[in-house]
């Protein structure tokens, strides 16, 4: 008891007017986010007739097909359907999810390699090029490019990438990133003595790099990764400029998201709380990654901060 | 068969082997690599390792943008693309200031650019910093504020359509977001704010995290005020950040477009209330197979960098000169 009132007093003693200010904007804040997905959420839970009249209240049992509708998850992982242009086909919903996991994951791996290859090398070895690489990496951070896309399509259209998965991961994994002064800055605290020792004992230059050093970046290498993953997850730009026939679960958000426009799905009308559903469960693989990952992500946000 | 693809094998072995003698010489057995050798081996690893990441920055970097300013200067009959001198860039100044095209766009994004400059950003550091003081609460907040830095994006757009579109007109009456009129700028703009504020925050917090107990200590001795604190103390230390953010922001100036394409789309024609100059120009690549809108885009894009680009350079030299030092 004692100690619970030294806490409280020393909140007290602490908060004053300008923090009390603040204080009540932050929860407004929380509140309101808490709100509109709270909202969602409810909503997602009703039927299409319900959600019509009562926008804000839990669902109501007035008619036998109201009520709690549960099944409007079931309906969305079986409704949730985009067509593919220029075809008669639609990606369904596991489809999307396969498309999402591929591309995530590949263009992670993709992006990662480069840019630890490169924070390897400028960080351990000296060559010619060593700050001229770096000052790239620097610069391209600091002057930004714009209107590059037009000549991206272009370029994409002459490869013949579009549309590939490898294609699209080969032209966007550029290791002028962010995360590439994180790799960096690992590397350079990394002691060369595990080289040396690993060189004595015969290891090539490969082998140091892949049996030495990066185990040893393990920690980052995984925040990393997490922070990467959740921001290609929920791109949806990219798939659908340049891997259109491939939707993924962001881009078919993106494609049923017009709530004023209905739209047929395959197999019958996705109704705005089927619509709701379907953000709900786009968003379980990632909330999962977070509940796991909570520390990581938490603690990993100073590298450059997380998401597009 | 099998002995023949031994020998082939073992042939190319030897091959390699005698290439690998030939440019790095030969190794004395169980003495010392010789330094030149282990020089000319730390070089060639070095080649391979680096050259597809370096390859694939020359291709899709370097080409891109160089592809970009030769489009920038291209104009197109058919399929058939001439030299057009500056035309396209004629084409970009008069939407700009003669004809008006994208008059509009130019204003929304000076109130995008300054309401998240002098609003959003002042706000955000100031709220991180009563986190930061771990307030009641702060931990689940901390949880909470990590929502939009990790669901997309438009999983909240949906939502806050809904709930725009089809609820709020029903309790408040009159109440109505059309794309028709400037409201549809403003909602999206508040919207925006909204959903960036915590991307922000958090890295403020991050960085506050990372201020030194001694320095924080000293506010502390000498019994300063949280405010005198924060603008004394916390804003020093965390500087920093704050000039990543506003050379981030200003890039932003030209190329937002996220929240306006999320809410929207591409859909309608003619000026739309709510257009940005990142949103008319992602539009008119993302959603026109039309040639003459790509040489447009391109040539904007130039345009845009030969500003922005100084911009961003004076304006980092400046605050790193003139803003507040840790010492």
């Amino acid at each position: 008891m004692k100690k619970r009132i030294y806490k409280t007093s020393k909140i007290k003693r602490r908060m004053d007017a300008f923090q009390i200010v603040l204080y009540v904007i932050v929860t407004f804040y929380v509140l309101s986010m808490i709100f509109v997905l709270g909202f969602g959420l409810l909503n997602s839970f009703k039927a299409d007739g319900d959600f019509d009249k009562n926008l804000f209240g839990l669902p109501r049992t007035d008619k036998p097909s109201w009520g709690w509708r549960f099944d409007n998850y079931s309906n969305a992982i079986k409704l949730f359907s985009v067509q593919i242009p220029n075809t008669a086909n639609y990606a369904h919903f596991w489809d999307m999810f396969f498309n999402s996991f591929i591309y995530a994951f590949g263009l992670t791996v993709f992006t990662m390699a480069t840019e630890i290859i490169m924070a390897y090398a400028i960080a351990k070895y000296d060559f010619k090029l060593k700050k001229f690489f770096y000052g790239v990496a620097i610069v391209v951070m600091l002057i930004p490019i714009i209107g590059s896309l037009a000549s991206e399509v272009q370029f994409a259209r002459f490869f013949n990438l579009q549309n590939s998965f490898l294609g699209v991961f080969i032209m966007k994994c550029k290791f002028t990133g962010i995360y590439f002064l994180v790799f960096y800055a690992t590397f350079k605290g990394i002691s060369w003595t595990y080289a040396e020792a690993a060189q004595i004992d015969g290891a090539s230059h490969l082998r140091v790099f892949l049996e030495v050093m990066l185990p040893l970046a393990k920690a980052t290498i995984s925040a990393v990764f997490i922070l990467l993953f959740i921001e290609y997850w929920n791109d949806y730009y990219v798939p659908m400029i340049f891997l259109p026939q491939k939707p993924t679960l962001s881009y078919g958000l993106f494609y049923i998201r017009s709530s004023d426009n209905t739209y047929e799905g395959l197999d019958g009308d996705l109704t705005t709380p089927i619509k709701l559903a379907s953000c709900f469960i786009a968003c379980v693989p990632i909330l999962a990654v977070f509940v796991v990952f909570k520390d990581k992500i938490m603690g990993n946000v100073t590298m450059g901060g997380i998401k597009g | 068969m099998n002995g023949n693809k031994t020998s082939v094998g073992s042939r190319i072995k030897w091959f390699l082997y005698g290439l690998k003698i030939k440019i790095f010489g030969g190794e004395k057995k169980n003495g010392p690599t010789k330094p030149r050798n282990k020089k000319a081996g730390q070089t060639v690893f070095l080649f391979f390792f680096m050259l597809f990441p370096v390859l694939q920055f020359l291709v899709f970097y370097v080409g891109v943008n160089v592809n970009s300013i030769k489009l920038a200067f291209v104009k197109y009959e058919g399929n058939k693309a001439s030299f057009a001198a500056f035309d396209n860039f004629d084409r970009v100044l008069k939407a700009i200031f003669v004809n008006g095209d994208l008059r509009l766009a130019v204003k929304n994004s000076t109130i995008q650019f300054l309401t998240g400059l002098l609003i959003g950003m002042p706000v955000q550091i100031a709220v991180a910093y009563v986190l930061f003081k771990k307030v009641p609460l702060a931990g689940a907040y901390k949880v909470l504020l990590f929502m939009p830095n990790i669901l997309s994006s438009l999983v909240f757009v949906i939502c806050t359509r809904v709930l725009l579109f089809d609820a709020l007109p029903t309790v408040f009456h009159g109440f109505m977001v059309t794309m028709y009129d400037s409201s549809s700028f403003y909602a999206v703009l508040i919207f925006g704010m909204w959903m960036n504020f915590a991307g922000g925050l958090v890295i403020y917090l991050s960085a506050m995290c990372s201020i030194s107990k001694d320095i924080l200590e000293y506010g502390e001795l000498e019994n300063m005020s949280s405010a005198k604190e924060l603008w004394y103390v916390v804003l020093p230390s965390i500087f920093p950040t704050i000039v990543t953010y506003i050379i981030v922001a200003i890039a932003g100036f030209f190329t937002n477009y996220g929240h306006f394409y999320s809410f929207y789309g591409a859909s309608g024609t003619g000026k739309k209330p709510f257009d940005t100059l990142g949103y008319n120009f992602f539009v008119k690549v993302s959603n026109s197979n039309d040639p003459k809108d790509h040489t447009f885009a391109a040539a904007g894009g130039v345009l845009f960098t030969l500003v922005v680009a100084p911009i961003t350079l004076i304006t980092k030299y400046l605050l790193e000169k003139y803003g507040p030092s840790e010492d």
